[in-house]
């Protein structure tokens, strides 16, 4: 805006002068405030019951004790003492790695195609493999209940790594998918070039460039699984659960602290690993 | 082995119905710089991914020292190629780029070595082994993407607009970098481009494609002195067009009336092969600015015409005319600032003069 | 096999004449053929076969046939004025969880997309520890607050607001309050990336046109980011739906939902064709709202925005 213009037409001007915080009248302030404050109650809304475990896991009471009247880390060494919390978290470890394993495995082959392949029906295939995603979690584990009782397939391994797969799959395909359309495929072209045959250039110039994400996913299937608490409360049986399974009932059950110190460890875990690619896609 | 022969033998490429390439033949000899020129959609790229064997051709055939490779895969090719945006690697150092081909032939680990090492001499990079790519300049990173299309010893080098991504000075900088290169390896070069300079600059030949065909292929002073259809006229160059009409075309000089009272005799196309104008044919008059020169009307001379505007550009001053012929068309003129004239007043009448050859005719598109 | 022996250096000779038959071998080089297509996704498509189609339609399947067609579950649902209760009470849940989940969440996503970047960070951090916590460790957390000798109770006593222990738990304002929590999320991502694609200089202009900071608001910001309020109104109704972990735990058996019933019949009534035929019904309901809304439903675009 030029000088003239104002001179020309002062009334204009008024308007166009952008606020500060100095010539805001008073009750301009105070909404400033208002909305401050309801801001700072829903953000405190949002990180309250994460924050809450904590402490709770902390207290020394048999009850749950805010705040804690002395600090111990009794609850944590009753979880690791625990043979059927160790069973459970062994279990659910083990699902976790081998589901981010194949869900990885699985979907980015998948989504190389999504991206880049020639197959008739791909939209389709692409829909339906978002599926597990929107159809409720609870139908899900009632009909694999429904097909896994009589194969005997509950609170077994391979069960949960059929379950655990179908669920991580779809964070694979967005994730690989998305880098894959990132990536820049004359780099493709250029390593075919340059003499690599197909399965070189793949495996030397596309998979080390799109690996970050790919790791990412792998990250996103385990806590998938490693979180995941419908299906598993439905495929586990007493002879194998889960950490979630063992929760839910323990908290149905016999609400001890000890599910407050598991459930600052889950949280601390997942938090922990996301920070982890946060920090690293941020600081490549 | 590096600098072999090229040969395009009606070669096709159809997308659905439409033509990207249309029965293209051209032949390159070893160690020749052609330069593949036209606007975008024009086909040069596909004719080159075609080449490099990235598109299968519909129809036509490609060879290379005399053996078809139409079928070949593109990794068994042994064409360097130099891209775009340069398709460095980025997670691989720059002796690592350059040394990828070599690796890809399963050269043994010393001959690699010395290889790269002569070649990165050769781009003036030595130094930078360990660098990533994204630790370097634009002309660095295109010197590194040359040497490594280069370093395979490959029969044909193609490059795909290379320099479109630098700055001015670095790009004419870079011309002649890439020429003094190819000279020394003896390099035979088919390099894409919609920049007529570099085109001009660079090339042994020079090839224009418009609408998936060749419309001209030939020396860059050919291309500019003689175009053959009004399309290179103007594509190449600055180009000035009066509208006229045909009076007599004696297959030597041809008579084209320009307004009311004006008549030139000029070259007649047939000259260059193209059919004889008949009488009353429309025709356009091209004639490129610095072949006009001009001065202050002192009486009743050919070309008159009005003064527009006045452009200082450096080395020469740019003037916009108003013709005095049909339709009153406004041509460019260029004067060296050394000799210069003026100065003109706006709507200042002058006369245009220009040698007879520096005319030539193309029949207007028929009504 | 010629092609792969031929090369500029070791060339076949040429003995076949120019045209069709070379040119039919080669291939685009940056697309994968239909058939490394469907071996690349065919582990995929044994994976979706097996563990996610056939599971659901033998579910299905349960709920309609035994072994005849029998539609007697479905009769269940619909005639029984307790289950049709359940029905509505789990779409006017949803319905609630989702506006308060826009009216919270909305004020987080312009915070997350403030130039004022302190505030931008404390939101997103605050949006990404809720996100990231597993959804059993919230439900619990939330029992832990809410419940008789809960961290509310224990607070209120002290600061003499109360003299006994409210019931704040098992209650339909409990499973509304933790849902609400675990879904928020899913709201204030879409809603963000919405708000971030809104070119910067917009509000600016609109304040230079002589718009104040409310008309500024209501004319250019708000209608821009309204994609992104739908699609994550869409994705957390249905979440919520469908939800069973938290309204469980949290909720009574005066506010059962859907999901709960389900389990219920599943596992302590064992009424199997019901159990099928409740889930095919919210089966069914997910899927029209997902097929109406399809537009607005990006399921990439949130999640792509976490990481």
């Amino acid at each position: 805006m030029s000088i003239e213009t104002d001179i020309a037409n002062p009334g204009a001007a008024r308007v166009k002068r952008p606020a500060t915080a100095i010539d805001r009248p008073y009750g301009a302030t105070l909404a400033v405030l208002l909305k401050g404050a309801v801001l700072a109650v829903i953000l405190f809304y949002l990180v309250l019951p994460t924050l809450i475990i904590l402490p709770i896991s902390l207290g020394r009471a048999d009850y749950i004790e805010f705040p804690p009247r002395e600090l111990t880390f009794h609850w944590y060494r009753q979880y690791l003492l625990d043979p059927d919390w160790m069973a459970a978290t062994w279990f659910s470890l083990k699902i976790a790695l081998a589901t981010s394993l194949s869900a990885t495995v699985v979907g980015t082959l998948a989504s190389l195609v999504l991206v880049r392949g020639d197959l008739p029906g791909k939209q389709a295939l692409q829909a339906l493999s978002l599926g597990p995603m929107v159809v409720p979690h609870i139908v899900f584990g009632v009909a694999l209940y429904l097909i896994f009782a009589p194969l005997q397939l509950t609170g077994n391994f391979v069960g949960f790594l059929i379950a655990h797969t179908v669920l991580a799959v779809p964070y694979v395909l967005i994730t690989v998918t998305a880098a894959l359309q990132r990536f820049d495929f004359t780099l493709e072209l250029a390593a075919l070039s340059c003499g690599a045959s197909r399965t070189r250039s793949f495996v030397l110039v596309v998979l080390p460039n799109i690996a970050p994400s790919i790791a990412v996913a792998a990250v996103f299937a385990f806590l998938s699984s490693f979180d995941e608490a419908t299906v598993a409360f439905f495929i586990s049986d007493t002879g194998g659960k889960t950490i979630s399974r063992k929760m839910f009932e323990d908290i149905d059950f016999n609400l001890t602290p000890v599910i407050a110190a598991v459930s600052t460890i889950l949280a601390g875990v997942s938090l922990l690993l996301m920070a982890l690619i946060r920090s690293a896609r941020q600081h490549p | 082995m590096i600098g072999q022969s090229l040969s395009l033998q009606s070669l096709s490429k159809h997308f659905g119905r439409a033509a990207a390439v249309d029965n293209v033949s051209f032949d390159i000899a070893a160690g020749e710089f052609v330069s593949v020129l036209g606007p975008s959609g024009s086909g040069k790229s596909t004719l080159l991914t075609m080449i490099a064997g990235f598109e299968p051709p519909s129809a036509g055939r490609i060879a290379i020292g005399g053996y078809d490779i139409t079928g070949v895969a593109p990794n068994r090719r042994n064409i360097g190629m130099v891209f775009q945006k340069y398709a460095l690697f980025p997670h691989m150092t720059v002796l690592q780029n350059v040394a990828f081909p070599l690796r890809m032939r399963g050269l043994a680990r010393e001959a690699i070595k010395d290889r790269v090492k002569q070649m990165m001499e050769l781009v003036q990079l030595v130094g930078f082994d360990e660098r990533y790519p994204s630790q370097l300049s634009g002309g660095q990173q295109q010197r590194v993407a040359v040497a490594r299309a280069l370093v395979g010893e490959p029969p044909v080098l193609l490059m795909d607009e290379p320099l479109g991504a630098l700055d001015k000075n670095l790009r004419e900088a870079m011309q002649l970098e890439i020429k003094r290169i190819q000279t020394k390896l003896g390099a035979t070069v088919v390099y894409v481009t919609h920049d007529q300079d570099e085109a001009m600059t660079m090339s042994d030949r020079v090839a224009v494609m418009a609408g998936g065909t060749l419309v001209q292929v030939g020396a860059p002073s050919d291309i500019y002195h003689r175009p053959r259809s009004a399309f290179v006229a103007q594509f190449v160059g600055k180009m000035n067009f009066i509208d006229g009409e045909c009076q007599h075309d004696d297959a030597d000089t041809c008579h084209i009336r320009v307004s009311t009272s004006l008549t030139l005799a000029v070259p007649s196309p047939a000259l260059h092969g193209a059919d004889r104008l008949r009488r009353g044919r429309a025709v356009r008059l091209a004639v490129r600015p610095e072949s006009l020169s001009f001065a202050k009307t002192d009486g009743a001379l050919a070309l008159p015409g009005t003064v527009e505007a006045e452009i200082f550009v450096g080395p020469f001053r740019l003037y916009l005319l108003r013709l005095a012929t049909f339709g009153q068309p406004v041509v460019q003129a260029q004067l060296a600032t050394s000799t210069h004239v003026g100065p003109f007043a706006r709507d200042e009448r002058v006369t245009l003069y220009a040698a007879r050859d520096a005319f030539h005719v193309f029949a207007a598109p028929e009504a | 096999m010629a092609d792969l022996l031929a090369s500029p250096e070791r060339p076949s000779p040429t003995v076949k004449p120019a045209g069709f038959r070379s040119a039919r071998r080669g291939r685009t080089a940056s697309r994968y053929t239909p058939v490394l297509s469907l071996a690349l996704t065919a582990p995929l498509l044994l994976l979706l076969a097996v563990g996610f189609l056939y599971p659901i339609g033998a579910l299905i399947k349960l709920s309609l046939f035994m072994p005849t067609l029998d539609l007697s579950a479905y009769r269940k649902i619909v005639e029984q004025p307790i289950y049709l209760a359940i029905m509505a009470r789990t779409f006017r849940i949803a319905l609630l969880v989702s506006i308060l989940s826009f009216v919270l969440g909305y004020p987080v996503a312009l915070a997350m997309a403030s130039l004022n970047r302190r505030l931008a960070t404390i939101a997103a951090a605050a949006v990404f520890i809720a996100l990231w916590s597993p959804v059993l460790v919230r439900s619990y957390a939330w029992i832990v607050l809410l419940q008789r000798n809960g961290v509310v109770n224990t607070l209120m006593a002290q600061a003499g607001l109360i003299n006994a222990p409210v019931k704040l738990l098992y209650n339909e304002g409990a499973v509304i309050l933790a849902t609400t929590h675990v879904l928020l999320p899913f709201m204030i991502l879409p809603i963000f990336v919405a708000l971030r694609s809104i070119p910067r200089e917009l509000v600016p202009a609109a304040r230079n046109l002589g718009a104040g900071p409310a008309t500024a608001f209501l004319r250019v910001t708000l209608p821009l980011s309204l994609p992104g309020v739908f699609a994550g109104s869409v994705m957390c109704f249905i979440l919520a739906l469908g939800f069973y972990i938290t309204p469980a735990l949290v909720g009574g058996s005066g506010s059962m939902m859907v999901a709960t019933l389900i389990g219920q019949q599943a596992t302590v009534l064992l009424d199997w064709p019901f159990a099928a035929a409740l889930s095919t019904t919210l089966l069914v309901a997910t899927l029209v709202i997902v097929l109406v809304f399809r537009k607005a439903f990006s399921l990439s675009k949130g999640f792509a925005s976490v990481d």
